[in-house]
């Protein structure tokens, strides 16, 4: 029972074959080992980052867009979403700072992806000028 | 024909089919499962010199008996009111005639069963104010297509709608068309007392619409047509109808009459029963069947759908007027044919074509229709590109057997009067038909009651401010007093955020996006709302403060939005 | 607001971030002109992954890309305008006069050089000629994603996806997460449009079925959308008649294509390239108005925003210039097999010998070799295992001793697939 899957590590997106064989799992045409380990996990034991969104307490800006740490298990993404959906920001937070640490014991945190003050800078008002400007 | 005589050919048509005459229609029965048939039984029972009109109650096999839709909500805000007039419909007509009926001191109320007015074939046209050419003054069309084509600069102005008397071309590309077909034209503007029709040679067309295909040989040209946006001119009509005392309800559909001893007495609405003293029939696609209700049917809708493509205004070159060929019909329909025409917002539309269907409110495109629209007007203006459509839709004409207007009282029915089978030239005759409707009003109003003038009556309604068409001076005005003049959320259009709101707080407010979009145009151009839509929709949600999934986009029914993503309260959103 | 600026970027998405830390690197005086109220663009929605594998070599969500180009600006002054929009412009002697509008009113900038930088939008359900009523419930997949991932509402609960791009892909999975059900997506090719990975992390994770060959032609529903009937495509992408299916949802994400914007940059005449639908430029990102220059998504449609910021970047360092050389132009012709290339000519006046290229192919090849001709004899080969038209692919070329009459074609071929 041969499964196809294409690897994700580089671009070069090796087509991969796995089988199971003899107790074991082999992968064939694979480029490079790197790709070997991402078959097998993907047999295994899936894993996936997740990126999403969580509710703020800020009329302007109600939404955080926030993701994990790192992959984990496919299995759980819903039951993380679950947990993002049920919670609110109300701190002014920072890209990279912890919204929630080690979700569903997972070892991975979920973090900020924006900043909530002054996101990508803000807002930049055209500064109000005398009629010096000809229009 | 006579009775018999039309009998026999109905029984060629279909042995079902039987005519008979009812006071002084002729009424048509029967059952068939073909609506061409239905509708050629319908054609041939006309006889002007006979019969008032044709009642076609030919029954469409599996098909269910035509009513107005049902209401989806019942309340009582409208119980036990007492209008002097209620005009049914909020299209073109029932908006004209209510602001008519402004200038005196009445109380008048319009009601309508869609979310907004001119919902329904009043935006669903080409804004094409006609020369009037083809009709005659035998027909109510004819005159009140030149009455109303006469009055469209004093009115469009009154209610500072942009109209534009551009003229219009219908070529030929024959050259032995020209003599038959000036002689023919110059007869035709002669008896319908409209602005001579001009000959334009082949070499001076080409000059003044050099995309025109080279095939033509010469051109008439038409002085006193013009261009107005005709879903904009009905909520003119409305608005200055509502600055002047009317009142408007929306989401009200008239379910019956009560009639007695030829006076109607009451009207029954999903939102209560009124006691006006008199009432006005303009239902547009349902005028037959309210005229129905009460008892007084004499005529029959039989709807004659359009469609339109709108260009890109990249092809605003294709004209500078409108261009249409009246001999090149393959589809031989019953239409003026449609043009190329380019509108007052510089878009290039064309169409409309002309089917008949059973359904009142079909408002579906297809593929094929689209096609045979694009290759007919390609033939016209070859340089026309299928890639520059942004968009196509449908409307329905509400045309009567005997293809013309109906304005008159009713013959049993003393306080009744029917404005019906307002088909194309609807837009053009609008100002005229409604002044003599007022005039009907008031006469039988006059029987009843003194009727004194409105003295505030205010014919000038003020519309939204442009910040493209103001002086800088008036502009920066503007935009100083309210920033949001200054902020453009329509891109495609550059419509501002200041003329959203004034749409969404106008003496009509808009309260769906498609309404927002009727106002001011926000979500017409090439990106189709893509962009404008989500914000255009927050702000609807603002001012009406509700959660935003329960904006619309048209009728009830039509939220956009399902639910928040968070599976919490909804919140207002600042953008 | 100075009087006058060195260089104009319209547009503060990625391209406009990049194309401004480009300029102010070279001491340029700078103005950023954005209409939305916030910078970032259409990065602010695409709060996936995927970004800036090459650029930081780190995988980042879009916001994070969005933030981190924005701090690249904090070491310059330069003067940045939201809810500003350019109405018109109008070119001068040797400079540019851009009508704006804001809440401050009508403003006229003088600029010496301008850097298009106003990415692109959506194919519409019209333009893909999708008939029947007009029920709401009908999106196209970038405002599904503002709807859901900047408004925080969903548009729909059962749904039909047109379009097996990333766009479309993405959404897929992002519908799904957040609670709705995505019944199929359909898409008219007979290969999918969107990166492997994607097919594999939003369709297959999920059990999203894909139709390939497959369109969407008709909708239902009076007011809100019940139903949309799907039909099979022949080779051509016409229905074929008697494939129709009807499938009931209340939902149609349309990912049917994206079309660079350039009402600006056809204000002031830039020849734009019909098979880019972006302007036509030499290897310095200038188009054929001198001054004016173009960079990401207006340019042409791309898929990594790493590209986006690279080119971006050497179109600010260009237009900050302060002299330019009189342009001697030879055009690139584009041979068998592109689509797309660009640049499209060479400005032999300005260096170019690391010419930062791109090219789309016109169907999926394996096996295939691109070869650059010089007047006839090959000056570069490259073979490429597999090379898709949704993946644009970037080569930097080594040009050398070109002259007026230089003929320079570029083709590829290979095994169609």
């Amino acid at each position: 029972m041969n499964k196809e899957l294409t690897c994700i590590i580089c671009p070069n997106s090796c087509k991969l074959s796995i089988e199971f064989i003899d107790g074991e799992w082999n992968v064939t045409n694979a480029r490079c080992p790197r790709g070997i380990p991402f078959a097998v996990q993907e047999m295994t034991n899936p894993l996936r980052t997740l990126s999403s969104t969580v509710k703020t307490t800020f009329p302007n800006f109600p939404l955080l867009p926030v993701k994990t740490s790192d992959a984990v298990p496919q299995s759980m993404l819903l039951s993380i979403m679950k947990i993002l959906n049920s919670i609110e920001v109300s701190d002014s937070v920072h890209v990279g700072d912890v919204i929630i640490k080690n979700v569903m014991n997972t070892g991975v945190d979920i973090l900020a992806t924006c900043n909530l003050d002054n996101p990508y800078g803000g807002e930049h008002r055209e500064a109000e000028e005398p009629a010096d400007t000809n229009i | 024909m006579n009775l018999h005589r039309l009998q026999t050919k109905l029984n060629q048509l279909h042995p079902s089919f039987l005519a008979k005459e009812v006071d002084d229609a002729v009424v048509l029965t029967g059952n068939c499962d073909d609506y061409s048939l239905i509708v050629q039984a319908g054609k041939l029972a006309v006889d002007k010199k006979r019969y008032r009109g044709v009642v076609n109650n030919i029954h469409l096999s599996d098909h269910p008996l035509t009513s107005v839709p049902a209401p989806t909500f019942y309340d009582q805000t409208l119980e036990g009111l007492c209008p002097d007039v209620i005009i049914i419909g909020g299209g073109i007509i029932g908006c004209s005639i209510a602001r008519e009926l402004s200038k005196w001191d009445l109380n008048v109320y319009v009601l309508d069963k869609s979310s907004d007015v001119g919902m329904h074939g009043s935006s669903r046209n080409d804004g094409m104010i006609h020369p009037g050419i083809d009709l005659t003054p035998k027909l109510k069309k004819g005159i009140y297509n030149r009455l109303g084509n006469e009055l469209y600069s004093k009115v469009s102005s009154e209610l500072q709608v942009p109209f534009e008397r551009r003229g219009s071309y219908l070529v030929f590309n024959k050259s032995w068309m020209r003599i038959g077909m000036m002689l023919y034209l110059r007869y035709k503007s002669s008896i319908n007392k409209i602005p001579m029709v001009r000959y334009v040679s082949q070499r001076e067309l080409l000059k003044k619409e050099p995309e025109v295909g080279k095939q033509f040989k010469g051109a008439a040209y038409f002085p006193s047509t013009g261009y107005v946006s005709p879903y904009l001119m009905t909520i003119a009509y409305a608005e200055n109808a509502i600055q002047n005392g009317v009142t408007f309800s929306l989401n009200t559909t008239v379910l019956g009459f009560s009639v007695s001893n030829h006076h109607m007495e009451s009207v029954q609405t999903n939102r209560g029963t009124l006691f006006p003293k008199v009432v006005i029939n303009a239902a547009g696609v349902f005028a037959d069947v309210i005229a129905e209700m009460a008892n007084d049917r004499f005529y029959t809708i039989h709807p004659r759908k359009g469609t339109i493509a709108i260009l890109d205004k990249k092809s605003a070159g294709l004209t500078e007027t409108s261009i249409g060929d009246p001999f090149h019909d393959p589809q031989r329909q019953n239409t003026k044919g449609g043009g190329v025409v380019r509108t007052v917002d510089n878009n290039i539309l064309i169409g409309p074509d002309a089917v008949e269907t059973p359904l009142r409110e079909d408002y579906t495109t297809d593929q094929q229709q689209l096609d045979q629209l694009i290759s007919k007007f390609t033939w016209v203006t070859p340089n026309l590109n299928r890639g520059s459509i942004i968009t196509y839709f449908s409307g329905i004409r509400a045309a009567t057997y005997e293809e013309d207007f109906i304005v008159e009282p009713s013959k049993r029915i003393e306080n009744f009067i029917h404005v019906a089978g307002i088909q194309s030239p609807g837009i053009t005759a609008a100002p005229a038909i409604a002044l003599d409707v007022e005039q009907m009003a008031l006469q039988i109003l006059g029987s009843y009651q003194v009727i004194n003038k409105n003295s505030s009556y205010n014919p000038y309604r003020k519309s939204i401010p442009d910040p493209r068409k103001m002086t800088s001076i008036e502009r920066e005005q503007l935009i100083k007093n309210d920033p949001e003049f200054g902020v453009i959320l329509c891109r495609c259009e550059q419509i501002t955020k200041g003329e959203i709101r004034a749409a969404i707080r106008s003496p009509l407010p808009a309260t769906t996006l498609d309404a927002v979009k009727r106002r001011v145009r926000a979500g017409m151009g090439r990106c189709q709302g893509s962009f404008c839509g989500p914000l255009v929709l927050a702000m609807l949600a603002e001012e009406q403060h509700v959660p935003l999934n329960r904006i619309e986009k048209s009728g009830k029914g039509s939220t956009i939005l399902c639910a928040p993503t968070k599976g919490g309260e909804s919140h207002e959103i600042h953008l | 607001m100075k009087s006058i600026y060195d260089v104009t970027v319209i547009g503060g998405g990625p391209a406009g971030l990049a194309a401004a830390k480009g300029a102010s690197s070279k001491g340029a005086s700078v103005l950023i002109i954005e209409r939305e109220s916030l910078l970032g663009g259409i990065l602010k929605q695409c709060i996936h992954d995927g970004f800036g594998l090459h650029r930081y070599h780190a995988p980042m969500t879009g916001p994070e890309y969005a933030e981190k180009e924005y701090q690249q600006l904090a070491p310059f002054s330069l003067d940045i305008s939201t809810q500003t929009y350019v109405i018109n412009i109008n070119s001068m002697n040797d400079s540019f006069e851009l009508l704006t509008t804001s809440r401050f009113g009508y403003r006229t900038i003088h600029t010496r050089n301008i850097i298009l930088a106003t990415g692109c939008r959506e194919r519409t359900a019209k333009q893909v000629f999708i008939h029947g009523s007009r029920p709401a419930g009908i999106f196209t997949a970038g405002t599904a994603q503002y709807y859901i991932n900047r408004m925080g509402y969903l548009p729909t609960k059962r749904c039909v996806i047109l379009g097996s791009g990333d766009v479309g892909l993405i959404m897929a999975r992002r519908l799904t997460l957040e609670g709705a059900t995505v019944l199929g997506v359909f898409e008219a090719k007979n290969e999918p449009s969107g990166l492997t990975r994607n097919l594999h992390q939003c369709l297959e994770d999920f059990d999203i079925p894909l139709s390939l060959s497959t369109t969407v032609t008709r909708v239902f529903g009076e007011e809100r959308l019940n139903a949309v009937e799907i039909a099979k495509v022949d080779s051509s992408m016409n229905p074929i008649r008697g494939t129709e299916k009807i499938i009931a949802c209340d939902g149609l994400i349309l990912s049917v294509g994206l079309i660079p914007e350039n009402e600006q940059a056809e204000l002031i005449n830039v020849q734009l390239d019909p098979s880019t639908h972006g302007p036509m430029i030499t290897q310095d990102f200038m188009t054929s108005v001198p001054g004016v220059y173009s960079a990401g998504n207006a340019l042409q449609v791309h898929d990594l925003v790493d590209y986006v910021s690279e080119g971006a970047e050497c179109a600010g360092i260009a237009a900050a210039q302060t002299s330019r050389p009189i342009p001697m132009l030879i055009p690139i012709q584009k041979g068998s097999g592109l689509s797309t290339l660009v640049p499209q000519h060479l400005n032999i006046n300005l260096p170019y010998q690391n010419v930062i290229s791109y090219f789309r192919v016109t169907r999926t090849y394996q096996n295939a070799t691109l070869t650059i001709y010089v007047d006839d004899r090959p000056i570069l080969s490259k073979r490429y295992v597999r090379v898709r038209p949704p993946e644009m692919e970037r080569l930097v070329v080594q040009y050398s001793a070109l002259s007026e009459a230089s003929i320079i074609r570029w083709t590829l071929e290979g095994e169609i697939v």
